[in-house]
């Protein structure tokens, strides 16, 4: 931030108010920014382009903040480089770093905050630590179970089962989506039964999984499907609904068939849907195998809880809970990371 | 005298409903000539963009039947090419991969036709933008893309439903000026769905107003401008621009 000061002589005013509030002054600067530059490679071409120049605003107010902060990204690499920078930006862009770097302590503060004061209150047995467990007692519980050998099983067992069925169910769950779009008759036929399937508690199913599956993992991971299969496709089917019925024309104009307006419209843009479901069954899938432990399982987290929960052994269930909550944050931040991968194209 | 590239006979079309039936349009003739410029408006839901989705073979008529150079039309040919109201470019796909979508489809993508989509792109500005993706583009620029893409598959007859109507007035002045220029100078034949009389006057050279539903064609009118080298923004500054809009806006009877 010291190079923004240097630049204070040269002050480069800028018509825009700047303020710490707002956002869409980035995103409106790098736009024209970026089509300046480009349209002056282009030059050269007669019908170049008083267009452009007109909606530019249009596009430019239509932007997401997700997008400005990407903007906001390349500017600051832009900028470290030309140094060249008005005053009210270089206060701007301090105002929002300040922003988050508090939104960041006061998130770890109070995270700090509510551990220490549980390890304190246990400790002086304001609260029964045999009840609410501790900290302390969940970390040494993390070293026994380590020493024991047991703890990477307990927990690889049970990501396993939930990778497995939240794929499973992602694929499954698209692939009847796409059956139905393609048949209305097969999806009117099945609409009642999607509604009664959808209303139905899951957990019910249990028993009738273990009696027919077997009291094993393949019978978790038909309770984890169960769960989250018919959401799916409900989801999916919407998201296929939903796009634009004359982008298929477009396809068909062509003299495209349906596998292709399958494969070359709605597959594809359908894919911030799915990548959504995805997001939805990552949870689903962890309630469906903790559910599916809790019925029959030797091993896996949900395991641990249960039995924990029998033998009073608060420290573990604790620990467990803990154990989970670490794996599905970081689960969902995989499926993030993927959906950043894949769909960075998608904002309009 | 022209030749005639495009013929319709007796188009009628009825919608069929649980409610009933609609009919959509009744004995519709018509006959288009090589690079012609023909602009259609008419009262809203007169079936407009059923005619034009009855020409390209998306819709088959209830009765009678089209003919291009001569060949009865049963499905969607290679011969049209068909513009949307918006420009429907594919935001996962590059410029480049939305201009290849119609060969694509058609399972056509030679060395041939790439070359020919890159010199496309070159003639109209946006081979350097090639590879960047529609929502780095401008809306006219996007547009250009979209008919750029429809001209790969070369097709002889452009069908433009509605295309600039999304657009907003300025970009589509100027918009229009430009795809008006790409497809003069590219020589197609384009047929024009509008309710924006302005609009077809300024481009058409031949204007056909249809009536309220069921669309019967009420007249036709030549357009003729006398200006050296027309285009759709200096169109509108001749008197007879009046005229013209005078006319064809009586004939509309549109009352609110």
């Amino acid at each position: 931030m010291f190079r923004f000061h240097k630049s204070r002589n040269n002050v480069n005013y800028n018509d825009n108010n700047i303020s710490c509030d707002d956002s869409n002054n980035i995103s409106y600067n790098g736009i024209n920014d970026n089509l300046k530059a480009n349209s002056s490679k282009a030059g050269n071409s007669k019908l170049n382009d008083t267009s452009a120049h007109n909606s530019k605003n249009g596009n430019s107010k239509a932007d997401n903040s997700e997008k400005s902060k990407l903007k906001l990204k390349s500017l600051k690499a832009e900028n470290s480089k030309t140094e060249e920078i008005s005053k009210e930006r270089a206060e701007f862009l301090n105002c929002i770093r300040r922003k988050t770097i508090m939104i960041k302590f006061t998130q770890i503060f109070l995270l700090l905050m509510s551990f220490s004061l549980w390890e304190i209150l246990a400790t002086y047995k304001i609260i029964d630590p045999f009840i609410t467990s501790q900290p302390s007692r969940i970390i040494n519980t993390i070293v026994t179970l380590y020493k024991e050998g047991v703890l990477f099983r307990h927990i690889f067992v049970t990501c396993v089962e939930t990778i497995i069925g939240f794929t499973l169910g992602t694929l499954l769950g698209t692939l009847i989506a796409i059956i139905l779009w393609w048949s209305e008759f097969i999806s009117k036929v099945s609409e009642p039964y999607l509604v009664v399937l959808n209303s139905l508690p899951k957990i019910a199913l249990g028993p009738v999984f273990i009696v027919w599956i077997g009291a094993g993992p393949a019978a978790i991971i038909a309770m984890t499907l169960a769960i989250s299969l018919i959401v799916t496709i409900l989801e999916v089917l919407n998201g296929f609904m939903a796009i634009d019925k004359d982008k298929a024309k477009l396809v068909q104009a062509f003299g495209g068939t349906k596998l292709q307006v399958m494969t070359k419209v709605i597959l594809p843009a359908s894919l911030p849907t799915i990548i959504n479901a995805l997001k939805v069954n990552v949870g689903l899938s962890w309630v469906g195998v903790i559910v599916g432990e809790f019925l029959v399982s030797k091993a896996g987290l949900g395991y641990l809880i249960v039995y924990g929960g029998q033998v009073f052994k608060l420290d573990l269930v604790m620990t467990s809970v803990m154990i989970l909550s670490v794996a599905a944050a970081l689960m969902y931040q995989g499926v993030v990371y993927l959906e950043k991968l894949l769909i960075k194209r998608y904002e309009v | 005298m022209k030749k005639c590239i495009l013929e319709l006979h007796n188009i009628g079309m009825k919608y069929q409903s649980l409610n009933g039936e609609i009919p959509a349009l009744e004995n519709i003739n018509m006959c288009v000539d090589e690079g012609e410029f023909v602009s259609i408006v008419g009262p809203s839901g007169c079936g407009k963009s059923t005619l034009l989705s009855i020409i390209s073979g998306l819709l088959t008529p209830t009765s009678g039947s089209v003919y291009i150079e001569g060949e009865l039309v049963k499905g969607p040919s290679k011969k049209i090419g068909y513009m949307l109201q918006k420009d429907h470019l594919f935001e996962w796909r590059t410029i480049m991969q939305n201009v290849l979508l119609g060969l694509e489809i058609q399972r056509r993508v030679t060395p041939e036709a790439k070359e020919y989509a890159v010199h496309l792109l070159k003639t109209y500005g946006l081979y350097d933008f090639r590879d960047k993706y529609p929502s780095q583009l401008s809306g006219g620029m996007r547009q250009r893309a979209a008919l750029i893409r429809t001209l790969v598959t070369n097709p002889q007859i452009l069908l433009l439903d509605e295309a600039f109507s999304a657009l907003d007035y300025q970009t589509r002045l100027a918009v229009t000026d430009d795809i008006y220029a790409i497809i003069k100078k590219e020589n197609k034949t384009a047929i024009m769905v509008t309710h924006d009389i302005a609009e077809s006057i300024s481009m058409a050279d031949r204007v056909i107003v249809l009536t309220r539903r069921p669309g019967t064609i009420k007249s036709c009118h030549i357009i003729k401008m006398n200006l050296k080298n027309r285009t759709p923004l200096s169109s509108r500054e001749v008197p007879e621009f009046q005229t013209y809009f005078r006319q064809i806006w009586k004939e509309l009877e549109i009352h609110v």
